[in-house]
């Protein structure tokens, strides 16, 4: 049987190629950094990661304004989808700092604010992600996500401005065109691009499992009870 | 196991064989003499030229951070490829200030800490993209039977 | 009723039902003493390591003890249906969040007041800085847990797994107004010599800020069933 074509795949799939591309700038065409040599084309996937994970939770926060406004299934489903995405982006972005941390400042973590704050962050959403999985009924579990999500978007801010606000600590402040070498900007932008198309697979595919799993529990749920013309319930077609 | 369970462990398994290989690379240290000795020898300047001309810098020395220093900082700081001081020592060729700073010596094993972060998210997208997949693939085929 | 005067009694109904029925203040207190002295035990006995450290301790044990308090406090409004009787009286979400966290805060505040001479003698602390910047810290530190532990403890008093959900759920959240006031309050015990006692109050009054207005929006469409 001939399966529909979802559009997300034409996304999906520029995104593994930028990514592939980009990556393969990042490795191999760019020259090494004067400060961090070869460990620093980790900057080519830490630095779209973390952009990326910011930009997906504050979709998220998007979403849960709306599912607050309109209660809609597909909503909710898109909300959590794009919590999840941005709690995987999150991991990793924790896990390829740390890989980065390690030759250049000999310790695999620092109690950095930034650091200190995306920790935070990955673990009030990874909250908001168990919340839900221990909500009773569809409406409830919507709505507690949707408010978790929205008290939990306070960190967003805090984390991307952090280093703006407290200078000294050891991560580098932001990356923007002016503060990074020329060489690097195709690389960057390919990888950063790379990482949203991707992340906007997911969560479409995501999305979609989360409905039918919904369908498909609203399925089989018990019908209700029919009943007869004296109020009571009929019991194999039969009243009284 | 099902057989969408073992693919995902497998990939997972692949995934996360990468990085410690990649670590260990690492850690037994990567003393190739082709890469850059000291942290702060452009990256592609050709050692035969006889030109030295410092002042063009920013073709040859591709730099991380460009940020201008502020007029009245007295204190070098090491890691901006700017002499903050005013001593003409540039980050951490002025040891006075910039000795005990983390990255002032020669990385170790750069290659294999970029390959396991690579691969590590690498493998994390893939597991992620693997389980979205089949989980959908089998609530669809649980749709139609 | 408007819904100040609502507010005012709910705040009012909290008030006396922990004065008629001290044992959430008592079993609570104990918890927080037993945290203090366990913090203690887990460190190396050095007079003045403890003494370093005597502001983290304090507000870790708030914050434990918060949860409990939070906790319970919810607790008797789900039990027989109280929060729906209040519900469909009406009584105004907004003045329901704001009775409660203030009543929470109250309760709080007066956890803090005992922990606070307690702990200056358990680990030898003095307070050489400003005493009113510390009140300050106390005041706005026990607020900023109030709030978001209120609009949490509404949700998870309704779910399972609710003693493992409320403090998942509310410590990332309140990590900044801690360490804000660790900070804080540690000024305040060693000596402020810098200044920056009153720059730390301001961040904690921001998040309080940010904190009450927001769970105030969100607390009448949680409790919507």
């Amino acid at each position: 049987m001939k399966t529909r074509f979802h559009k997300e795949h034409i996304i999906g799939a520029l995104g593994l190629a930028m990514l592939s591309y980009g990556s393969w700038m990042g490795l191999f065409v760019v020259p090494p950094m004067s400060h961090f040599q070869e460990v620093g084309r980790i900057f080519f996937i830490h630095v779209p990661t973390a952009w990326n994970s910011l930009l997906v939770l504050t979709g998220s926060f998007i979403l849960a304004v709306g599912v607050l406004i309109n209660r809609r299934a597909g909503w909710d489903a898109a909300l959590t989808a794009s919590v999840e995405v941005g709690v995987l982006y999150t991991v990793m972005l924790l896990v390829q700092g740390s890989i980065w941390a390690r030759p250049t400042f000999n310790t695999w973590w620092t109690w950095d604010p930034r650091l200190l704050t995306a920790a935070i962050l990955l673990v009030a959403f990874a909250g908001v992600l168990s919340l839900r999985s221990f909500a009773e009924g569809r409406d409830r579990r919507m709505v507690w996500t949707a408010a978790a999500t929205i008290v939990a978007y306070v960190d967003v801010p805090i984390v991307y401005f952090i280093v703006n606000w407290l200078p000294r600590g050891i991560h580098q402040p932001h990356s923007f065109p002016s503060t990074v070498s020329s060489d690097y900007h195709t690389a960057l932008r390919l990888n950063a691009f790379a990482m949203l198309f991707i992340a906007i697979w997911f969560i479409a595919r995501r999305t979609r499992v989360i409905l039918l799993q919904d369908a498909g529990t609203a399925m089989s749920a018990p019908p209700p009870a029919e009943t007869g013309s004296d109020g009571k319930p009929m019991v194999a077609g039969v009243e009284g | 196991m099902s057989t969408s369970r073992k693919f995902l462990t497998s990939c997972l398994a692949v995934g996360l064989a990468i990085a410690p290989w990649g670590s260990l690379l690492a850690e037994t240290g990567n003393d190739d003499d082709s890469a850059p000795h000291g942290i702060n020898t452009p990256a592609d300047t050709d050692p035969a030229s006889g030109d030295d001309d410092s002042s063009d810098t920013s073709s040859t020395a591709p730099v991380m951070a460009k940020q201008p220093a502020a007029p009245d900082v007295v204190t070098e700081v090491c890691d901006d490829d700017l002499d903050n001081d005013g001593d003409n020592l540039i980050d951490c060729e002025d040891l006075n200030d910039c000795a005990s700073f983390p990255t002032c010596g020669q990385i170790q094993g750069g290659w294999g800490w970029v390959i396991s972060a690579y691969g590590l998210s690498f493998a994390a997208l893939l597991a992620y993209t693997l389980m979205v997949t089949l989980r959908l693939r089998a609530l669809q085929q649980r749709g139609k039977s | 009723m408007n819904v100040l005067s609502q507010c005012w009694a709910v705040l009012a109904k909290d008030i006396l039902l922990d004065l008629r029925g001290s044992s959430r203040l008592t079993a609570v207190l104990f918890f927080a003493m037993m945290t203090l002295l366990l913090f203690s035990f887990g460190s190396e006995p050095d007079p003045e390591s403890m003494r370093r450290h005597a502001a983290g301790y304090l507000w870790l044990a708030l914050l434990l003890s918060s949860v409990l308090a939070l906790g319970e406090s919810f607790r008797s409004e789900v039990e027989d249906e109280a929060l729906e009787g209040l519900r469909l009286l009406p009584v105004d979400p907004r003045a329901l969040f704001y009775g409660k966290a203030l009543s929470n805060t109250l309760f709080l505040l007066v956890l803090a007041t005992i922990l606070l001479p307690l702990s200056l003698g358990l680990y030898g602390a003095e307070v050489r800085g400003s005493l009113t910047s510390l009140i300050g810290f106390i005041i706005l530190g026990t607020a900023g847990l109030a709030a978001p532990g209120c609009l949490y403890a509404a949700m998870t008093s309704q779910a399972r797994g609710q003693d493992v959900l409320l403090p998942l759920l509310l410590f990332p959240l309140v990590v900044p107004v801690l360490i804000a006031c660790v900070k804080g309050t540690g000024l305040c015990l060693s000596g402020d010599a810098m200044g920056q006692a009153s720059s730390l109050l301001s961040v904690v009054a921001t998040f309080d800020l940010v904190y009450w207005s927001v769970c105030g929006l969100l607390f009448g469409k949680v409790i919507d069933e």
